[in-house]
């Protein structure tokens, strides 16, 4: 392993209790530099959201038992007590969810929200956060940011919902950031806001960036790595150039050749698939 | 707005056909109120001028204008047995039924409250297990046997607290206390059954949506989780269920009442119905149906208030 890797998986497995049959994780292990973007490719029930959860410290140990290494900052998270990995999580993991709608609670007020991780631990006043809450929304490009704060959840767009849980989720400045399918429930378009979004924050933030998704395209686009799942099991990873234009194993050969037949279909419009084109 | 608006009309509507149906159902039970007031003395020519005298002849749809319009004017009408203005008589009676209900739903929540956080707390646990079977129990015991058993320990074996009745508060504060000590608690405990069961399902709910593990990300802690997000979303569903459960404690009122031989509207209705007293049936159902309605529509109201999603429809 090099000693420069914010993240260092080593052999991490992981078992549900109640769901039969092999574990979700086995001996996984995985290496995030600072500043790098990995992203995490396979198909749904090929472990890569639970290997997010389990860097994130979201996994119910009651539910799950992991075993193996999960290092941050050269700390083994798995053996830190759930008090501190919590504290850790608020200040240096930002976690990106899959559905920005039900990522908010409906009943609270996103300014209120917004404040919640920036008050939690005894971090700032109300009032500070209330600012500061103001400031990333700004920093994610919401319009009328003051009025937003006042408004709940389902008043605003989906795409919107995506910037608020983005803004919570680096709203405590993390080195890392783990966004899950983070435009799997939103339109084409807002896609690649979102991502480009992403990509910019990630840059002038300067973190590391693990980006969970089935869509290839998007991969290509974000990410410096890519890391192929396929039941439990890591099949294949390199840089991105490498693992997309000349895939070794027949599973990612295998991905790459269900990318939606439009690509077939019209050559002119296989960017929309990579997001938008770059200016 | 529209949404008020909707429910207050809506709730209006609900009145109106329920002193419909109980005006006409009344009438539909076998027996004649004159014949029922005369007993043995009974003469069809006397019967006759009892009946005009009661305002029993003439169509159903005058008798229920007459009626109606009366009641709009404030005037319920005068008891078939013994002419007493029935709504002085409802009115006694009523505030002392509001006095059992209303204490009754406090104890309720202050049993259910607790219960519901406490087991959805240590699911799985032995507190959770004894909670549940004890909500159980409740739910399967009909009120009354739960009153008599009650009366059984406290009043019978113990003899700390009286069996029944009922004592003005302005003649003895302490002694209305002590007689209102087992009908509260047969409606809380009643009340609190289910209510306890869907609170430590909401809780558990809750602990397990988006937003809960969103926030956990943030890392807030399991406390402020359940203090910021938790309750007040597993509150919405309890409050329903709350209303609910209130409705039903109105009907539970008849049956509640008279195991206690507690001089409520309940009780009254009971008995108006026997004697065919249709002017008493018809003002205390209407009060029981308006109670209903204003109950549900305090919860609606509530419920707008927790979450606006339903305030701004």
């Amino acid at each position: 392993m090099n000693s420069l890797s914010l993240v260092s998986v080593r052999n991490l497995s992981v078992d549900f209790w109640r769901v039969a049959g092999p574990p979700a994780l086995s001996s996984v292990s995985l290496e995030v530099s600072p500043g790098e973007a990995v992203g995490l490719v396979g198909e749904s029930g090929s472990g890569k959201s639970t290997l997010g959860f389990a860097i994130a410290g979201l996994l119910d140990p009651n539910d799950a038992q992991l075993s193996g290494e999960i290092l941050f900052k050269s700390q083994n998270l798995l053996t830190t007590n759930q008090d501190d990995y919590r504290k850790i999580r608020g200040s240096e993991i930002g976690y990106i969810f899959q559905d920005a709608s039900s990522s908010l609670n409906p009943l609270l007020k996103i300014g209120k929200q917004l404040t919640h991780p920036l008050m939690a631990n005894g971090g700032m006043s109300k009032n500070d956060a209330m600012v500061r809450a103001k400031e990333l929304l700004d920093m994610v490009e919401i319009s009328q940011s003051e009025r937003r704060l006042n408004q709940y959840p389902h008043e605003i767009s989906g795409g919107m919902k995506q910037r608020v849980v983005i803004a919570a989720a680096l709203s405590r400045d993390p080195s890392l950031l783990i966004a899950d399918e983070p435009t799997t429930a939103l339109d084409v378009t807002v896609q690649a806001q979102i991502i480009d979004l992403l990509l910019r924050l990630k840059k002038s933030l300067s973190m590391s960036l693990i980006f969970i998704s089935h869509d290839l395209g998007v991969v290509a686009r974000v990410a410096d790595r890519v890391v192929v799942m396929k039941d439990g099991n890591i099949v294949e990873s390199g840089g991105v150039e490498q693992v997309l234009a000349n895939p070794k194993e027949s599973y990612t050969q295998l991905l790459l050749a269900n990318i939606p037949k439009l690509r077939h279909v019209d050559q002119s419009h296989s960017l929309s698939f990579w997001g938008t084109n770059e200016r | 707005m529209k949404y008020y608006v909707l429910r207050i009309t809506g709730g209006l509507l609900t009145i109106f056909v329920s002193s419909l149906l109980v005006f006409s159902l009344i009438r539909l039970i076998p027996g004649d109120p004159a014949a029922e007031l005369m007993g043995l003395a009974f003469d069809p020519k006397l019967a006759h001028l009892l009946r005009i005298r009661l305002g029993l002849e003439g169509s159903f749809v005058q008798q229920y204008i007459a009626w109606i319009t009366a009641v709009f004017h404030g005037d319920f009408g005068y008891s078939f047995i013994n002419g007493a203005p029935v709504g002085q008589e409802i009115g006694d009676r009523l505030i002392r039924t509001v006095q059992l209900l209303v204490g009754g739903v406090i104890v309720g929540l202050l049993i259910s409250i607790p219960a519901g956080i406490v087991s959805a707390r240590n699911k799985g646990k032995w507190q959770d297990g004894g909670i549940m079977a004890f909500t159980t129990l409740m739910l399967s015991v009909p009120q009354f046997v739960l009153g008599i058993f009650l009366i059984y320990i406290f009043a019978v074996r113990m003899h700390v607290l009286p069996a029944g009745g009922w004592i003005d508060p302005h003649d003895n504060f302490v002694e209305w206390l002590k007689s209102m000590v087992l009908p509260w608690l047969c409606v809380g405990m009643a009340m609190s059954a289910f209510t306890s069961r869907v609170l430590r399902a909401s809780i558990l709910d809750a602990k397990n949506m988006d937003y809960t593990r969103t926030a956990r990300s943030w890392g807030l802690s399991e406390k402020e989780i359940a203090k910021k997000h938790v309750y007040k979303n597993a509150s919405a569903p309890t409050l329903t269920v709350v209303g609910l459960e209130i409705g039903y404690l109105l009907g539970g009122a008849f049956v509640i009442e008279n195991v206690f031989a507690y001089p409520g509207i309940g009780q009254l209705t009971v008995k108006a119905i026997s004697q065919r007293d249709y002017p008493m049936v018809q003002t205390s159902i209407l009060i029981f149906a308006t109670g209903f309605i204003l109950v549900n529509l305090i919860v609606d109201l509530a419920y707008g208030f927790i979450d606006p999603r339903i305030r701004q429809r």
